[in-house]
């Protein structure tokens, strides 16, 4: 059974004509199931704790990367007591979608993406006792961090620093990236008289990373903060999503 | 300026350490390392370490080939080729296999020239 949770700013007037094609879609490819909207319902996480238990398979958001961040946060959470996390799914609407970009899907193709029904499975990092799927932001770039209980690192400006789990946006993307461990990222802002030929950015790859100074707070997901102390690393807990024929392998 | 290669090869690699950023203890790279900021401590890759020309390191290297363009105080063993440009200044030993040493650089040390066998071995 699928579940569909809309995100709040769907209802606007110049998104019915979206909402139409979507739901004449849904019902074409015998992808109906129950409808729920945001704004209405007060925790996404209470709300699939419910449908999970009922029997609810797949849960489809439709909106943009606030709400799906917000889906992914609740499936790991339900997860993370039950073990038996659904599948999810993205119709991206609108503006700030990477999440859906990387996984190949547009409002265009993601109901055949949904029929079509290729699911992979993706490692998720871990924040203390929370988990993350894309990336964790550390906005006090002055703070020190422990790597691999081997070094410090130091930051001489502030910048803002990423811990990244899957690299959403080209920025964090490069070639020989190793897919088993979580990267920090940090580019200087501006550009250096050098900047075409010497590297302003900074990507290390690493297994554990610890925070201590306790006036450090991090956005996790794009979505909530944490405050130090803090220690990230890659998680064994996966998530499942649909993804497109067309995704890059990245 | 770089040269092609090592354009190519900063694009590839799989740990940059940007001019921003300050290291302190034992790293240990995988794959290629790129070094622009200052380190502090000891390095070691079994690849392609590249030390920058604004970057500043103390610290006792290793790796498997090394380009050096900035600032070492420390000893260094290389398994295979290092190059040493114009702009590096080196205060350490460098055990090797190979080396090219461009006019204008600055080492006090020694060099030693072993096999990559007997660097392994060292």
């Amino acid at each position: 059974m699928y579940i569909y949770i809309y995100d709040s700013f769907i209802n606007e007037g110049k998104n019915q004509k979206i909402i139409a094609g979507i739901e004449t879609r849904v019902t074409d490819l015998g992808l109906n199931g129950k409808i729920y909207r945001l704004g209405v319902i007060k925790s996404i996480t209470n709300l699939l704790e419910d449908e999970i238990k009922r029997g609810a398979k797949t849960i489809i958001g439709v909106g943009n990367d606030f709400l799906f961040s917000q889906i992914i946060n609740s499936i790991i959470k339900i997860g993370d007591n039950n073990n038996q996390m659904p599948i999810i799914g993205f119709i991206p609407v609108g503006k700030n979608n990477n999440i859906a970009k990387y996984f190949g899907i547009k409002l265009e193709n993601a109901h055949a993406v949904i029929s079509a029904r290729r699911i992979k499975q993706y490692s998720l990092g871990k924040i203390n006792n929370n988990y993350f799927l894309s990336s964790v932001k550390i906005s006090t770039a002055n703070t020190a961090i422990r790597v691999d209980n081997s070094y410090d690192i130091n930051f001489n400006k502030k910048n803002d620093v990423y811990i990244i789990n899957l690299p959403l946006t080209e920025e964090f993307q490069r070639e020989n990236t190793p897919l088993d461990k979580l990267k920090l990222y940090t580019k200087e802002n501006g550009k250096s008289f050098f900047s075409k030929t010497t590297p302003n950015e900074s990507f290390i790859p690493f297994q554990n990373l610890k925070i201590l100074d306790q006036n450090t707070s991090v956005l996790v997901d794009e979505n909530y903060y944490i405050k130090a102390p803090l220690e990230i690393c890659a998680s064994e807990k996966k998530i499942n999503i649909i993804i497109s024929k067309d995704k890059k392998d990245i | 300026m770089f040269n092609k290669d090592t354009s190519e090869k900063i694009k590839a690699a799989e740990t940059i350490i940007g001019p921003s950023i300050q290291v302190k203890g034992n790293f240990i790279g995988n794959g290629d390392v790129i070094i622009e900021g200052i380190v502090e401590g000891s390095i070691k890759t079994s690849n392609f370490l590249y030390i920058g020309t604004k970057s500043k390191i103390t610290a006792e290297i290793e790796a498997g080939e090394a380009k050096i363009s900035g600032e070492v105080s420390g000893n260094l063993i290389i398994k295979n080729y290092t190059e040493i440009t114009k702009t590096a200044v080196i205060k350490g030993d460098i055990i090797t296999a190979e080396i090219s040493v461009e006019k204008g650089a600055t080492i006090n040390g020694h060099i030693s020239m072993k096999t990559a066998t007997q660097t392994t071995n060292q």
